[in-house]
């Protein structure tokens, strides 16, 4: 076996390798035998995060800009009726590192359109042996005809492409819960083709390219937000009956994978009537049994600390132009981030806050955004690269 | 600095004896000698430190056998430019970063500093900075080592770092196969 890097100690060519950026890992992989199983070994990853080399991205799917931008055509809203299939409507996979401000689009899905589905879900998978990491896209629109899909697409940041998965079965659904959970990708509720707001849940497995279905939740719940909690736990916040049409409920139920059930329903976790939309979980360490959330509610970035019937309580304001808010992420170090705009259909402003040990002191840093990173972000999820 | 050794013994002395208290002197590979203040060189060295602290230093040269002249040139270089550095790097990034990743980006001044840098001279710092402990040094030799590879097709990185293709035909059609997009019509 030869020298990793000729000329170089073997130690020092292993931290020049631990620096290239993710975007370069296909690449490198394809160099040679030696350092395909240097990037390949759970140590490599190791190293990466030992160093603070890997960083919190968030990957959103996001409008794309129109190709030749018409003044004041930002991107349509989706709920307006489908015009002539113009870029407007044409969503890819972006990279954001939200403290260095960085933004990487992601290649563009092969095929026709190459657009993401339309209110897509999206989830980052750390599994496998080697500690992979994988986006997978679930569900979603045809961004063509509106039709609801059952596709689901995995990229995978060490090959750097995407493949299609397994495609989801059962009813084809829309407005689904959806989270990754320890390698695996659970999706429950939402609505069928006939607007039937749904109780069934099923969990993908990009590992064997598999999905298992799970027991029913307790309720039905449309447009329920999935979250991934302490004991790795999958998490259905709110959602509301195919008779209560967009009437949220504040219940949760929580599905645990060591024991293949759902946990009583919680109710009061939100209050009645408020969308669970902008949900999200604090990374935590996994000796943790509780954690912090945080949610968007009436302008203000509200939190959540402890399981049970712990209340929210307010943190900050969110600056007018990001207040509606198309998500919220919190990452590392009690970072919050926040994706929104000053109307629907306006453009999209970053806002990064970190609130401190003592409550105090917390505000909003503004994030930069290119144009061509401004577009609508329909859906998210944070990981670490 | 370097005290070229041709202007005599007498200056030399003198010299070293002056800087006896800041400076260091080490001599490289090739016999050249070079001062350091002692303050940077115990600060991003921990093997220059380690010496300090152990009074293994020696006025007349301290013998650095594994560095050649122009590694050692440039990791003075380094030091000096550092220490005259700090106020504003420390300003700089705990007004716009939040500061609390353990790796920071290169400072400008330091991405300056290794551009410059051919190829060899490059390769001979990053080892000279893994002899001497210099972590900070490490982190932004082996980033722009790490940069070298942006941008270029796999052949274009053999050839730049000198390595060999030693896939076989069939690993090399299976690799292509995984990026081929696996994408079937329904």
């Amino acid at each position: 076996m030869g020298e990793l890097i000729p000329g170089l100690p073997e130690e020092v060519a292993r931290e020049c390798l631990v620096r290239v950026g993710f975007d370069q890992l296909p690449v490198v992989r394809r160099i040679s035998r030696q350092w395909k199983s240097e990037v390949e070994s759970p140590d490599y990853h190791r190293l990466r995060k030992a160093e603070g080399l890997s960083r919190p991205v968030l990957a959103l799917a996001q409008a794309q800009p129109p190709t030749s931008p018409a003044p004041g055509d930002g991107a349509a809203p989706a709920d307006k009726q489908h015009s002539s299939g113009g870029p407007a409507n044409s969503y890819r996979m972006v990279l954001l590192d939200p403290v260095e401000g960085r933004w990487a689009p992601l290649p563009a899905l092969p095929g026709a359109t190459s657009s993401l589905p339309l209110f897509c879900q999206v989830a980052a998978v750390d599994g496998g042996e080697q500690g992979r990491k994988r986006l997978v896209v679930v569900g979603g629109w045809d961004p063509e005809t509106w039709a609801p899909m059952d596709a689901v697409f995995v990229y995978d940041f060490l090959t750097g492409s995407w493949r299609r998965g397994a495609a989801m079965p059962g009813p084809r659904r829309s407005f689904f819960a959806c989270a990754a959970v320890e390698g695996h990708v659970y999706v429950a509720g939402g609505h069928d083709e006939e607007k039937n707001a749904l109780r069934s849940a099923m969990a993908y497995d990009p590992d064997a390219d598999a999905w298992a279905q799970l027991p029913d939740m307790a309720e039905e719940r449309d447009e329920p937000r999935g979250l991934c909690v302490a004991g790795g736990r999958f998490l259905v916040v709110g959602g509301y009956t195919t008779q209560e049409q967009g009437r949220f409920v504040g219940s949760a139920e929580a599905f645990d994978p060591a024991t293949n059930a759902w946990e009583p329903v919680q109710e009061g976790f939100l209050d009645d009537g408020v969308c669970p939309r902008t949900c999200c979980v604090a990374p935590a360490p996994e000796t943790k049994t509780t954690e912090r959330m945080y949610m968007i509610r009436d302008g203000h970035l509200v939190a959540r600390d402890g399981a049970g019937n712990a209340q929210w309580r307010p943190v900050a304001q969110v600056p007018e132009d990001a207040r509606t808010a198309a998500t919220v992420s919190a990452i590392s170090d009690g970072r919050v981030v926040v994706i929104g705009s000053g109307c629907h259909g306006g453009e999209q402003n970053v806002y990064v806050l970190r609130e401190e040990e003592d409550g105090k002191g917390a505000s909003w840093v503004r994030a930069p955004v290119p144009t061509e990173f401004s577009g609508h972000v329909q859906a998210s999820c944070s990981l670490e690269i | 600095m370097e005290v070229d050794k041709g202007k005599g013994e007498a200056e030399e002395t003198r010299k070293v004896a002056e800087a006896d208290r800041d400076t260091v002197t080490l001599k490289s590979s090739d016999g050249k000698l070079f001062e350091v203040s002692k303050e940077a060189a115990a600060r991003l060295s921990t093997v220059l430190a380690g010496m300090i602290a152990g009074g293994s230093i020696d006025d007349n040269g301290t013998d650095l056998k594994q560095i050649g002249s122009e590694a050692l040139e440039n990791v003075v270089d380094y030091c000096n430019k550092h220490a005259n550095s700090i106020p504003s790097a420390a300003l700089i990034s705990s007004s716009i970063s939040f500061n609390t990743a353990p790796f920071k980006e290169p400072e400008e001044w330091e991405r300056k500093f290794v551009d410059r840098l051919s190829h060899d001279a490059l390769f001979d710092l990053v080892e000279a900075a893994n002899f001497l402990g210099m972590e900070r040094l490490l982190d932004v030799t082996c980033h722009k080592i790490s940069e070298m590879m942006k941008g270029k097709s796999p052949d274009q990185i053999r050839e730049v770092f000198n390595i060999k293709n030693d896939y076989t035909k069939e690993e090399l059609e299976e690799i292509r196969q995984e990026l081929a997009w696996a994408f079937y019509d329904d």
